[in-house]
């Protein structure tokens, strides 16, 4: 289902002469309007008027979320305060968070965009949609709630009810569509599992879920325990909320909207612009935003972008589903670690959970990594021998796929989960 | 149907369109809107090659026209109704009509083409044998048009053609652009002054100033962003 034909499908040429043209007025503004981009802009030589094309576009430094607290908090705001008809801020996964507004044109466009990603999942005006997102600055709740009322479909704003709650809810108010963050779906089909529910039971259908990366190992957990289809979105806040990208019914990347963005990949050491195809980080201009313009703005976000067509008939590029961040980078023994090849390894053990947390510290001048494992609920707490041989399991397989010798601890079930479903990744207790 | 991209042009050694890029679709009535000087008409100007392009491109309907003289961009199906009108005074209206239909003519098509216009601009018809000169302001307005239709473009150029008018006659103006949209077989792109009027009948707009485009969409954020566009970029 293609909520805005004439914009999802447009011939690229189209798409790329709208770009161009969006690109050079919100320059424009920022330049006139940021004093932070005006005085980048003085300091670099950059004279909006004279931005062409795409490799123009190239010379402008980075904004990085360093720029966004500097300036905090209405620094980077591109219109009075008098227009923002609405204030976020970002949901300060990793830090301090960061202050984002919108104009009510702004608000217009995030509920378009929302209703794309609804449609694209096959959601439509007989669906009731539950959105299981935080509705407060944290702009997850928000967005999907505009899109899912733009569309026509029933809304259940549960927010971050609890996981019992939100399974009476589902039943008895005939949800279809599940909206929330992967790890706070697997805490809902935990309790499934422990109130002895019968997935049958539900009229679920369908989930979108996002806010943090997930894996295929996740997707499939979700899918078997609601028997849904269940599909990745991205977005985060400092450039729109979500909305920025979403999978169709395809699941082979996430189509992201090009007419109110464009993309980047560079390479996260060098800042250079790196080939379609080619795996870096995410690096997004707004060319729509009318409060908080961002320009070139370092995601952290890590992966690739095609441009082939697909078979949904949408013409926007895609991105493939994001599982790293750049600064989740670990370095143990000088050896550069992704948590999410860890969490690649744990996958191919048996008897564990895909819920996993690494604990770094320094040890007698050496770096030493613990991980903690949930175990599943199926295995006995107290039979030591098979936890141990998980353990050993566990060590030798990340040695073998990452050089590195680990600790390991293994932990119930449902205790590493966090306010709000989130499981912090990585806990560093060295010192620097 | 018409991309321009990356244009710089003006007047002599003064840039006074330091750079825009702007589309129109088939169908679309397209407004530029922005203070006095700004660069709308010289952009209109630039499109059908009566000035001088510094840098950039235009495409019509697929075609690179940028070495083009004006007068086969008429024959191409660019037609352009001036600002302040420029009809020939000295000439009736109906003589008026003839040279619209200059690029083109042909005995048949040309009836059929003059019977349209007198049903658009009932007043013409009353006057057809009136020198131009002697017609009212808005009168030679409606013939300006009617001019430039007789060229049968596909897109038409509008300039400014409300200014200098009463306010009735503004509204008749208005309603004949209403009509050719209606017809479906012209493209309008319209540069005003009056935003509101202009917004009330567009597809989407450009927002100018000093020479750059600061804001463009469809019309509904437009007309929300009328008070901003006046007070905080135009």
């Amino acid at each position: 289902m293609i909520w805005n034909r004439e914009f999802e499908s447009m011939p690229r040429e189209d798409i790329l002469q709208m770009q161009i043209e969006r690109l050079q007025s919100t320059l424009n503004r920022a330049y006139k309007n940021v004093p932070y981009y005006k005085k980048l802009f003085d300091k670099h030589d950059i004279i909006p008027e004279e931005v062409n094309s795409f490799e123009d576009l190239r010379k402008i430094p980075f904004t990085t979320k360093a720029t966004l607290r500097e300036n905090y908090p209405y620094g980077m705001f591109a219109v009075p305060l008098r227009e923002v008809v609405r204030i976020h801020s970002s949901s300060g996964t990793t830090g301090k968070p960061t202050v984002v507004g919108y104009t009510r044109n702004d608000l217009k466009h995030w509920s378009e965009l929302m209703a794309r990603v609804l449609a694209m999942a096959g959601v439509g005006k007989d669906d009731t949609v539950q959105i299981a997102f935080d509705y407060g600055l944290f702009t997850g709740g928000f967005g999907f709630h505009y899109g899912a009322e733009l569309i026509g479909a029933s809304v259940v704003p549960t927010s971050l009810a609890a996981p019992e709650k939100q399974i009476h809810i589902m039943r008895d108010y005939k949800t279809t569509t599940l909206v929330c963050s992967p790890s706070f779906a697997l805490s809902i089909a935990d309790k499934l599992r422990e109130l002895a529910i019968n997935p049958n039971e539900l009229t679920l259908r369908v989930g979108i879920f996002g806010s943090e990366p997930w894996s295929e190992k996740i997707r499939a957990a979700i899918q078997s325990a609601f028997y849904i289809e269940a599909y990745d979105t991205y977005g985060l806040s400092e450039i729109m909320g979500p909305g920025v990208a979403s999978e169709c019914e395809k699941k082979n990347g996430l189509h992201l909207f090009e007419d109110h963005y464009i993309p980047e990949i560079i390479n996260p050491d060098t800042g250079e612009v790196l080939p379609m195809g080619e795996t870096g980080e995410l690096v997004l201009t707004t060319i729509t935003k009318e409060a908080v313009p961002m320009i070139r703005y370092r995601t952290g976000d890590i992966t690739s972008i095609v441009d082939a067509p697909c078979a949904c008939q949408r013409t926007c590029v895609r991105l493939s589903r994001i599982n790293n961040r750049t600064d989740d980078v670990i370095i143990i023994h000088g050896v550069k670690i992704l948590p999410a090849q860890i969490g690649a390894v744990l996958s191919m053990v048996e008897h564990t959970q895909p819920h996993y947390q690494l604990h770094i510290q320094r040890e007698g001048g050496m770096d030493a990594l613990q991980i903690h494992v949930e175990i599943a609920e199926s295995v006995n707490i107290d039979e030591v021998k098979t936890l141990m041989r998980i353990q050993s399991d566990i060590k030798q397989r990340i040695f073998a796929e990452l050089g590195i010798h680990v600790d390991v601890k293994l932990v119930e079930p449902k205790t590493l989960q966090g306010k709000g479903g989130k499981i912090q990744r990585v806990i560093d207790k060295r010192s620097n | 149907m018409l991309k321009v991209q990356n244009i710089r042009a003006g007047y002599g050694n003064l840039l006074v369109l330091k750079n825009a890029s702007i589309h129109i679709n088939e169908g679309e009535i397209v407004t530029l809107i922005g203070p006095n000087g700004c660069g709308k008409s010289t952009l209109l100007k630039t499109i059908v090659r009566l000035l001088p392009l510094q840098h950039g491109s235009i495409i019509f309907q697929g075609k690179e026209i940028n070495h083009l003289p004006p007068e086969k961009t008429v024959s191409l199906g660019i037609a352009l109704v001036p600002e302040g009108r420029h009809i020939f005074a000295p000439l009736s209206v109906m003589d008026n009509l003839l040279l619209g239909a200059y690029t083109c003519f042909n005995k048949l098509t040309f009836q059929e083409d003059l019977e349209r216009m007198f049903v658009l601009f009932p007043r013409l018809k009353e006057r057809r044998k009136q020198l131009a000169g002697t017609l009212s302001g808005g009168e030679q307005q409606m013939l300006a048009i009617a001019r430039a239709l007789m060229s049968r473009p596909r897109l038409l150029l509008l300039d400014e053609p409300s200014m200098g008018l009463a306010p009735l006659i503004v509204e008749n103006i208005f309603e004949t652009i209403n009509k050719l949209r209606a017809e479906g077989k012209t493209t309008i792109c319209l540069v005003e002054q009056n935003a509101e009027m202009a917004l009330e009948i567009s597809d989407r707009g450009y927002v100018l100033e000093t020479g750059k485009i600061v804001y463009q969409g469809p019309r509904e954020n437009l007309i929300e962003n009328v008070e901003v566009i006046r007070a905080y970029l135009g």
